[in-house]
């Protein structure tokens, strides 16, 4: 390879950041610091929502990519909501593929039809999915939260993330979830009734 | 939200959730930075411009309606007498029966204006 051949396929291969100082690089900087702002929690959310951590890092990684390149341009102060709206529906996404996929492919597996190179270890029960008998008390404090909040129905669980952890106000809760602020509120109302109920030993 | 922060039960369920975000595993970690370079190297091309698509279809869809009409829109050309047939053209123009014609034209006009009696 000539050296200019070399210089352009390392030029090719680093990544396209926008010059310093232009408004271009100002934006660019501005998304990087929010999106590291957020994207611990948003993985947590995504969770918390489908359940499985693999998936919920697919969900993110979508996610950013779509709030990039369409909400890039918005100001700034408007990027939580629409970010989580965008989260929000990626979740609901999920739920109705898996949905669809169970309705479909479900009649299969019930008629002995798996795959044989399926991996038997994925068929054992995680120990920390909820289960309906199971008591929270004898887990860990943050086990019990977790599975407390993968209990709730997931309106509920959207707008308790979003107003308790997130900070959000019934507004902008509203806009994430695509809902009046009265069902935010309904919504948190029921969340926190349950929660308390659900986590009393662990949290007074 | 001021109902809330006052709460010590939701400051610690908070507190928890911190914990459990700030608590995430190397891997873990390290995808969500990769997701964030590509989500970043997305946001740094040229965001694309839904309304150039119709607009390029609708222009290259012009210039083909006038490519196809256009060659109908010109007027036909006026024959124009092939060349075996000027000497013909000619002599017949020079006849002497054809001046006999034009000299008197008074008396044919004359003869058309002429009612039709019997």
């Amino acid at each position: 390879m000539t050296p200019t051949l070399a210089m352009h396929w390392m030029d090719s291969d680093r990544p396209a950041t926008p010059r310093a100082g232009t408004p271009a690089a100002r934006n660019h900087d501005a998304l990087d610091a929010f999106l590291r702002g957020i994207e611990r929690r948003a993985l947590r959310i995504a969770e918390l929502g489908v359940g499985h951590r693999e998936e919920a890092l697919d969900i993110v990684q979508d996610c950013m990519l779509t709030f990039v390149r369409n909400y890039r341009d918005k100001p700034a102060a408007d990027w939580p909501p629409l970010f989580h709206r965008v989260l929000e529906s990626r979740v609901l996404d999920f739920h109705r593929r898996h949905q669809v996929r169970s309705r479909w492919f479900g009649w299969i597996e019930r008629l002995g039809g798996r795959d044989d190179d399926e991996d038997s270890l994925a068929n054992i029960a995680d120990a920390r999915a909820p289960q309906p008998c199971q008591h929270v008390s004898d887990l860990e404090t943050a086990d019990a939260l977790d599975i407390a909040l993968r209990a709730l129905p997931h309106r509920q669980r959207q707008a308790f993330l979003l107003r308790i952890w997130e900070g959000f106000d019934v507004a902008d809760t509203a806009r994430a979830m695509a809902c009046s602020e009265g069902s935010v509120k309904t919504h948190l109302s029921r969340a926190m009734t349950a929660l308390r109920a659900r986590l009393e030993h662990h949290h007074g | 939200m001021a109902e809330h922060d006052e709460d010590p039960w939701t400051e610690r369920i908070r507190q928890q959730l911190d914990n459990r975000a700030r608590d995430l595993d190397a891997a873990t970690l390290s995808r969500l930075n990769q997701s964030r370079q590509v989500a970043l190297q997305a946001a740094a091309k040229p965001k694309p411009r839904p309304w150039l698509w119709p607009a390029t279809l609708a222009s290259a869809f012009s210039l083909a309606l006038a490519v196809a009409i256009w060659p109908r829109l010109l007027p036909e050309p006026l024959p124009t007498p092939s060349a075996g047939t000027l000497p013909e053209d000619f002599s017949m123009l020079a006849g002497t029966e054809n001046l006999e014609l034009y000299e008197e034209l008074d008396f044919y006009a004359w003869l058309d204006a002429q009612p039709l009696s019997g």
